[in-house]
């Protein structure tokens, strides 16, 4: 097997700057329940997400619903960044 | 159906294999398949109800081998194979414009939720919502105005009724005179309560209704973390400034056990409902200097105790997730709706236990129980350096939070209570046991174990801080 | 209809004494109970914010009594209607994302449709966020669960540039389905028409 090195700016939510844009690749957390909540709110592999704000908490923007969350949730949500502006 | 929702294939054979193991005793209403796929999503309802099934090990044995042989939890496997179907029906229903357009309204989102922006908005939110609203016009004007009524109109014509109809004078005092159920348990819930509570609640469902609330949450969820909550937290307290029993039972919207008991204990010990916020407010509000006093120490009691809390109580930091819907302008009828259906709710949980107090404080009273209960707080009174009056308040402050609160405004009316003594009675009761009600909704809540342990803290919590309050209020040489 | 008991028992004692009045034994199961019973319940689910509580409002004229069913849940508001000329009780339940639960107040809503006698389930959705309300209504299918969708909010889905396909829908689906705009009763006579349609065709009915 052979393996080609792909360049894909893959990234936790957390680290990001407010307003990048960006597609879902991954949502880990240890706590199941977490993802679980995330998944019915409609967070999912390959949704567009947007961030919005950073502080007192963050807020992100998934398809048409805004969700806001806190930093460790934000740290399992693993984003491929698409634009910056 | 020309939609099958297909999972794969390991999740399958899975789900055929747990279906041939239940049997038809479930009571359940829904569909093997179904059953099977909590069992793979390890729900935690059904495992324990079919804990004691012979074939539950099987079960178990089937869900880690499907599990092991995936990549990803099944969970998550089976959330996304319904995901990409729902999306697939979606996209052939609907018609998607090509540009997302953007939110009514964003501008105001952005200022509320934006922390220059938003804190001071929180600020005015809550000085016009809660303080001048419900506190100065619900606790003040109109309590003023029914209360007024009621002393000078009902009041009398009530004693001189009873006094007309009843030969015995033991009855008359059930049904009349200072402690009776018509002058003292309808008074207090139609002049004093009655008022405070419907602001409150129009309030509370014009700021629900506006979507506001969970942006509060987004706004307070850093201070919240510090004291062991998250900014869920946020609905349930503020909740139970209206009302710390229906707060007690809101407290289920939070996530963990450990979240729940933090807030019920803040509830039970820092937060004031709104009968006693109004009349504490329309007391106080004469002397700002007082006023600011019981405000610093009860937010400083909040935030120390929710601290020590947050280290004390095991189990993990909450996390905070939260939807933000679009901001609304509120429907007046749903919100009138809103509150009417919680005034009916407060009304038929709390009046009747109004009148339950009302005839217990006269069984007490006749008995001389009662008596003998206030006499030993009144060396307590003394110690707090409040006057031995101040007693029965306390006593009845126990049945109803605003009973006691609204026998400290009976108390300053009549000019036994003023100055440094009504700060320290004021933070007291705030502070102390809260009503029969809570108490009862904290067991049904939280059982018997963290009940007892939250009220003897309260208690003890209460009257302690009571006593250091007047020592420092002295030695400081505060006048008020 | 004034319940504050807790609701495992309250509904099947009213019914019991009912049946024995009649010479009938009370051994049957809560689940029997309901079934013969001659009215229908309807629950209303979905997640928070879809206007479940406005529905509830519409359809049963007021919150006829708002029970609060201890160690269940927050609260679950009951109201009563006469629909096609049967008596039918809804059941307004507080919001979920998902059959499986996650805070305490979630489980009230699913242990009411998996335990209790609901004849029939609507399901309340947000036309501005179908694909991911449709995970639930899925989860309603798979567990066979007599179901109807309602596609609430058209009206600002529609200000969106977003146009739901009802009959589409309903035929992918193999449920009926309803779009709405509750807030301005758009619609509302259609869900009472297809409420009735089910209402009619259920033999629910027992001669007294």
């Amino acid at each position: 097997m052979f393996t080609q090195s792909f360049s894909v700016y893959y990234s936790p939510l957390n680290f990001l700057a407010t307003k990048t844009q960006g597609v879902i690749t991954a949502i880990r957390n240890k706590d199941e329940q977490i993802v679980k909540k995330l998944l019915a709110m409609g967070v999912h592999t390959g949704m567009p997400i947007t961030l919005e704000q950073r502080f007192p908490a963050f807020v992100i923007r998934v398809g048409r619903t805004r969700i806001a969350i806190d930093k460790d949730i934000a740290n399992s949500i693993k984003v491929r960044v698409t634009t910056r502006s | 159906m020309s939609s099958q929702l297909l999972y794969p294939s390991p999740i399958e054979t899975a789900i055929s294999r747990i279906e041939s193991l239940l049997d038809d005793r479930l009571e359940n209403q829904i569909s093997r398949r179904s059953i099977a796929l909590l069992l793979l999503q390890k729900d935690p309802t059904l495992r324990s109800q079919l804990r004691q099934e012979p074939y539950f090990p099987e079960i178990e044995r089937i869900v880690s081998e499907t599990q092991a042989g995936m990549s990803e939890s099944l969970t998550f496997a089976i959330a996304e194979s319904r995901h990409q179907l729902a999306m697939a029906i979606e996209q052939d229903v609907t018609i998607q414009p090509q540009q997302q357009r953007t939110f009514k309204h964003e501008w105001l989102h952005q200022l509320t939720v934006h922390p220059v922006t938003g804190i001071p908005i929180l600020a005015l939110v809550l000085y016009f919502g809660v303080y001048q609203f419900v506190g100065v016009f619900g606790g003040g004007t109109l309590v003023d105005g029914i209360e007024g009524f009621f002393e000078s109109q009902i009041n009398p014509v009530v004693n001189s009724i009873v006094a007309a109809i009843v030969p015995w004078q033991v009855v008359r005092d059930l049904l009349a005179n200072d402690y009776g159920i018509i002058t003292l348990g309808i008074r207090y819930a139609v002049a004093i309560v009655l008022p405070i509570v419907t602001t409150f609640f129009l309030m509370f469902s014009l700021l629900e209704d506006s979507g506001y609330l969970p942006r509060l949450s987004l706004l307070m969820d850093r201070l919240f973390k510090t004291i062991g909550l998250s900014g869920r937290s946020i609905i349930p307290l503020i909740l139970g400034l209206g009302c710390g029993t229906m707060a007690t039972l809101v407290t289920r919207t939070l996530e963990s056990k450990r979240e729940r008991i933090i807030a019920t204990l803040l509830l039970a010990l820092t937060i004031p409902c709104s009968a006693q916020l109004g009349v504490i407010l329309g007391l106080l509000s004469q002397e700002p200097t007082a006023l600011l006093v019981w405000a610093t120490v009860m937010v400083a009691i909040f935030l120390g105790i929710g601290f020590l809390a947050g280290k004390m109580v095991p189990g993990n930091t909450a996390c905070f997730y939260m939807e933000i819907p679009p901001l609304r302008l509120p429907r007046l009828k749903a919100i009138l709706t809103k509150t009417y259906v919680r005034l009916k709710w407060y009304f038929g949980e709390i009046l009747p236990l109004f009148i339950f107090a009302s005839v217990l404080i006269w069984a007490g009273k006749l008995t001389g129980l009662f008596d003998l209960v206030v006499r030993r707080l009144e060396p307590v009174m003394l110690w707090l350096g409040l006057p031995k009056e101040a007693a029965p308040t306390f006593l009845y402050g126990f049945f109803r939070r605003d009973y006691g609160a609204a026998g400290m405004f009976d108390l300053h009316s009549s000019g036994i209570l003023a100055g440094q003594q009504l700060v320290v009675a004021a933070v007291t009761l705030t502070l102390f046991i809260p009503c029969i009600a809570q108490l009862q909704f904290m067991f049904k809540e939280r059982g018997i174990k963290n009940t007892l342990a939250i009220a003897s803290f309260v208690i003890l919590f209460a009257f302690s801080l009571g006593y250091m309050l007047n020592r420092l209020l002295t030695i400081m040489e505060l006048s008020f | 209809m004034d319940c504050h008991d807790c609701h495992q028992s309250c509904q099947p004692k009213r019914k019991n004494t009912g049946w024995k009045l009649f010479g009938f034994g009370s051994k049957r199961s809560v689940k029997n109970n309901f079934t013969h019973s001659s009215q229908t319940t309807i629950a209303l689910v979905g997640s928070p914010n879809v206007g479940k509580s406005l529905l509830f409002n519409l359809l049963t004229g007021t919150y006829v009594t708002v029970s609060n069913y201890p160690g269940t849940t927050v609260e679950v508001s009951k109201g009563n209607t006469v629909i096609a000329g049967k008596k039918v009780t809804f059941l307004d339940t507080p919001g979920m994302y998902s059959l499986i639960p996650i805070t305490e107040e979630e489980s009230v809503a699913r242990d009411l449709i998996m335990n209790e006698a609901v004849n029939l389930v609507i399901h309340v959705v947000d036309a501005k966020h179908l694909g991911r309300m449709l995970n639930l209504t899925l989860q309603l299918i798979e567990a066979q669960l007599p179901l109807l969708l309602v596609v609430n909010m058209i009206d600002e889905a529609q200000k969106l540039g977003i146009w739901v396909d009802e009959n589409q829908l309903a035929y992918q689906l193999g449920i009926p389905v309803v779009t709405m705009a509750a807030a301005q009763k758009v619609g509302l006579k259609k869900l009472i028409a297809k409420v009735a349609d089910y209402v009619q065709s259920t033999p629910l009915s027992v001669t007294y």
